[in-house]
């Protein structure tokens, strides 16, 4: 089989077989959810709309997933920020909205929109004409631009638009006045508004008043539940944050959507705690870099997407010949080449599974919400240096620009493993004189094949980091023997990962027939699905894969053990997943595999209908 | 530099303290020099081995790194410029040499260079320029003249080299200069300037491949090469300098070409938060517990 075939499973079937053009999900197939979308042109406070009504029901106590949809281009393209609140945790858009605001004349094509029948539109009538005669939904007309340019702020469209729909939604305005004053902020002296507070908070009220109560709202608010300090974010934000935390004093990288703002998090921070983030020439450097820096005992890490990651190939064995610990990230958007640089998918995990050409052992772990993504970062920086690897750590643009709440991160249960070094175990196990560095060898063989590693300045650590072949000193070899005992010891290393690191996380049913297995941002979605499906009567449990390699093989093989039937979800055509299950557990053969590659994130209905409607053979 | 973790070393050391694995060049190759001129300079900086990282990327003379008795970090080739990048950021006290051919450095490597020079990265950079690929077998370089005969350019290159002075001097390397493996001495007051010098130093080095360059000889370069000083350079003079690395009459400036002064990249507005303590040396986990309040503050801006 070439490797770009379909993978030979029992049951293939993508989303996409099924739902030509845009399917509108029935309301019991959207988990008690409402959205909101807000549509203009970029510049025009389309994000900044969506981060204001989000962060107000998390401070109201509800749960909110945001998704932004942009052009790959700057200008003139249509941009859209969609709110998705809800009573339970979401991670996941639900692809209907229920009130659509439009700036632009671009954004008030409901159909396009994917707007409810019978759901509200509103919008700016200097910038939209609504149709003639009757139309399936509810136009509601607002003098944005007029209004604006009465408070004297152009620019505070979106913000009226904003008071206007916290009428029609039936929102709190106080909550909603709080975020919008911490956001354009306060003047100095004590307390008092500036003067773009003011005129934002007096865009808001008439917003509000320019528009009805709607009776009853269009879809009734989920109760609020208050919690204590939850975050709003993005997991590129939260995986930044983790890092820092973790202790990452170094980072490299060239801009690239959707990685960017893992390096703008740590450009505005890391300098704070005495550590360097540079935009430099390529992800070539910025691999090496990383590397080098790694190489000296500074935590460090680069950040990239598919196109820089393939530039980064080289580097990748360059960390596994030296066993020079580093982080690389890959926010995984469609490829191949540029590919759909402002969409998802998880295309990469080939690729990240091989890490670059020639043979030596990494780590590969994934992110699937906010809470993992700071947990990730955390695991990923000790794995690295507990192994002296290369750690990847795959994201995918869903998550790495989508913004959700999620309970306060514990920096206090932070725990951080340095690994084997020679400066902590001191110059006497690293044996012989000090001074000449005679007795130590930074490749030699120990128990558990991981080296005793010293770092530049380490006194009687001299050594030679060496990406060619190399004997236990570091000096280049060709001899066989030496050769192989070299590959060997490397390929031992991470035997032990799994009594390190849970790579594996179980959520449901495990009496159930069914078993799903996923990782990335499909996860929320099947969580959500199979909440659905319970109460018609289908249950499952969900294997959550937060380590892709070294693969957890024996929690995998007692999980197909356990269920009947097996369903693989992934974010590409060919089944990349399901044939690396396959490649390592024997009864995989047997999973069937749900696939979606058209580069927008999986819907919680595709995933109900592949776990309520039993197998079809499609491929 | 605050380094308070490390031990003490000892001072005095010699030539011979710098001497690892026996170079397995060949007899004759100008790289022998090149070493012996580091090694010779090393030992007259008194340079602590532990404190002292050579990176090289991949070639006859990306070999060095076996060579010569410090850290060593022998990266792929055409990236030692990035990887030396990572190693002076986190730990600026460690002493940074890197070195490698012309094909490294100013072929698959050339992009890396400009952005050292520009930065300022504190590292001295020597190349061991023999015009061709020796590591591969004598294939044409980004230094070969225009018409250069190889196996891959039976007809001779079509392309001009690559001035690769010039281009450093523009992008803004603070010290610049051109030694010769057949001249020790000079070499190694090049390189020990270099060292001292606190900056993106270049020291361009005609270092002959006795094997597969028949054209460009010891003999031919002597024959080419005019001495700096002797004709009253004054490398301080930018204008004296951009005349030397452009020169057209067909002759080889030899000496220090250029020096200034410009802060350099580790003490930047913004790097490393302007504190001395490394990344490299950095108790982790002590940060972690006593800027708890911090960590979480930033934390909680997100709420
Ligand atoms: C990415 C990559 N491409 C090609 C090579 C093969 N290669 C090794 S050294 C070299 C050129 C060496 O020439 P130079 O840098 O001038 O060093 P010299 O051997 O002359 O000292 C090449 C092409 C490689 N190792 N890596
Ligand atoms: S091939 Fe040329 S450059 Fe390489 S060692 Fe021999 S003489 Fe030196
Ligand atoms: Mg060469």
């Amino acid at each position: 089989m070439g490797r770009f075939e379909a993978s030979p499973v029992s049951v293939r079937r993508t989303v996409h077989e099924r739902s030509s053009g845009v399917r509108i999900p029935a309301p019991d197939e959207r988990g008690g959810s409402s959205s909101w979308r807000i549509g203009g042109l970029a510049g025009e406070g389309i994000d900044t709309a969506g981060d204001l009504l989000a962060k107000a029901h998390v401070r109201a106590g509800r749960h909110v997933w945001v998704t932004r949809h942009f052009p790959s281009r700057i200008r003139g393209g249509l941009t859209t920020c969609t709110v998705r609140v809800a009573g339970h945790p979401v991670a996941a858009p639900s692809g209907v909205v229920d009130v659509l605001v439009a700036l632009h004349a671009d954004g008030a094509d409901p159909v396009k929109q994917s707007l409810r029948p019978g759901g509200i539109l509103l919008y700016d009538e200097s910038a939209v004409t609504p149709p003639d005669g009757p139309t399936d939904h509810e136009w509601v007309a607002l003098d944005a631009t007029g209004m604006a340019k009465a408070l004297g702020e152009p620019r505070a469209r979106n913000t009226i638009m904003l008071g206007a729909s916290a009428r029609i939604l039936g929102l709190d305005m106080t909550v909603l006045e709080d975020v919008v004053v911490e956001r354009f902020g306060k003047k100095r002296d004590e307390g008092r508004l500036s003067e773009v507070a003011e005129k934002n908070l007096a865009a808001l009220k008439e917003g509000f008043d320019g528009v009805a109560d709607v009776s009853p709202p269009p879809r009734p608010l989920p109760p609020e539940t208050p919690r204590q300090g939850d975050l709003f974010l993005s997991a590129n934000e939260a995986f930044a944050y983790g890092a820092l935390v973790a202790g990452c004093r170094f980072y490299a990288g060239y801009p690239i959507t959707p990685a960017t703002t893992i390096m703008e998090y740590l450009a505005a921070t890391l300098p704070r705690f005495g550590g360097v983030c540079l935009q430099v020439e390529d992800e070539i450097a910025a691999a090496n870099m990383a590397i080098g820096a790694g190489f000296t005992g500074a935590r460090a890490m680069t950040a990239t997407s598919g196109p820089g990651l393939s530039l980064m190939a080289e580097a990748m064995g360059l960390a596994g010949s030296t066993e020079t610990p580093v982080v690389i990230v890959d926010c995984m958007r469609p490829g191949p080449s540029t590919g759909m640089p402002t969409k998802t998918g998880q295309e990469d995990l080939s690729f990240l599974l091989h890490g670059g050409h020639g043979e030596v052992p990494h780590v590969v772990l994934a992110v699937e919400d906010l809470a993992s993504a700071f947990t990730t970062a955390i695991d990923a920086f000790n794995l690295a240096e507990h192994y002296q690897c290369a750690v990847y750590v795959a994201l995918d643009l869903a998550l790495s620009m989508g913004k959700g709440d999620t309970p306060p991160f514990d920096v206090d249960g932070v725990v951080l493993d340095r690994g084997k070094r020679f400066a902590r175990v001191g110059a006497t196990e690293g044996a012989g004189a000090p001074e000449t560095g005679e007795g130590y060898a930074r490749y030699r063989e120990t128990a558990d094949a991981i080296p005793l590693r010293a770092v530049p300045g380490d006194v009687g650590g001299r050594h030679y980091a060496n990406s060619t072949e190399h004997d236990e000193r570091g000096y280049t070899t060709e001899v066989p023997a030496t050769r192989v005992a070299m590959v060997d010891r490397r390929n031992r290393k991470l035997g032990d990962i799994d009594t390190l690191h849970q790579g594996l996380i179980f959520e449901g049913d495990k009496d159930a027939p069914l078993g799903i297995i996923a990782f990335g941002s499909p996860v929320p979605v099947i969580r959500e699905a199979l909440a659905l499906a319970r109460p018609q009567g289908v249950a499952g449990e969900l294997c959550v894969m937060r380590r892709l390699l070294p693969l957890p093989r024996a929690e995998l093989d007692a999980f197909f053990d356990r269920h009947e039937r097996v369903l693989v979800v992934e974010g590409n055509s060919t089944a990349q997943l399901l044939s690396h299950l396959r490649a390592h557990c024997p009864e995989a053969h047997r999973a069937e595999s749900l696939l979606k590659y058209d580069g927008d994130p999986f819907r919680v209905d595709e995933v109900l209908a592949a776990v309520m409607r039993p197998s079809e053979v499609t491929a | 530099m605050t380094d308070g973790h490390r031990l003490p070393t000892e001072t005095g050391r010699a030539f011979a303290d710098f001497k690892d694995k026996a170079p397995n060049w060949c007899p004759g190759c100008g790289d022998f020099g090149v070493l012996g001129a580091m090694q010779r300079a090393a030992a007259e900086l008194d340079l602590d081995p532990d404190r002292t990282v050579l990176v090289t990327g991949i070639g006859c003379s990306g070999n060095v790194t076996a060579f010569f008795r410090t850290y060593g970090f022998h990266g792929v080739h055409g990236r030692a410029l990035p990887a030396a990048t990572g190693i002076k950021l986190a730990d600026p006290a460690l002493t940074v040499l890197v070195a490698g051919g012309d094909g490294d450095g100013f072929g698959i490597g050339l992009g890396h260079l400009v952005h050292a020079a520009r930065r300022n990265l504190d590292v001295t950079y020597i190349v061991m320029d023999n015009q061709t690929y020796g590591l591969t077998k004598g294939q044409v370089s980004p230094t070969s003249a225009q018409g250069f005969v190889t196996k891959t350019t039976p007809d001779g290159s079509p392309d001009a080299p690559v001035d690769a002075l010039a281009l450093s001097l523009i992008a803004g390397a603070t010290y610049l200069g051109v030694g010769f493996s057949g001249d020790i001495k000079r070499l190694t007051e090049l390189i020990k300037g270099a060292v001292r010098h606190e900056g993106f130093s270049l020291v361009q080095t005609m270092s002959p491949c006795v094997t597969f360059n028949k054209t460009n000889t010891f003999s031919w370069y002597k024959d080419r090469l005019v001495d700096l000083e002797a004709e009253g350079h004054d490398p301080t003079d930018r204008a004296a300098a951009l005349h030397q690395v452009t020169r057209t009459d067909g002759r080889i400036p030899h000496g220090l070409i250029f020096r200034t002064e410009r802060p350099p990249l580790h003490r930047a507005v913004g790097v490393l938060g302007g504190r001395e303590a490394a990344p490299a040396t950095e108790d982790l986990e002590f940060t972690l517990r006593s800027r708890a309040a911090d960590l979480k503050a930033l934390r909680d801006r997100f709420a």
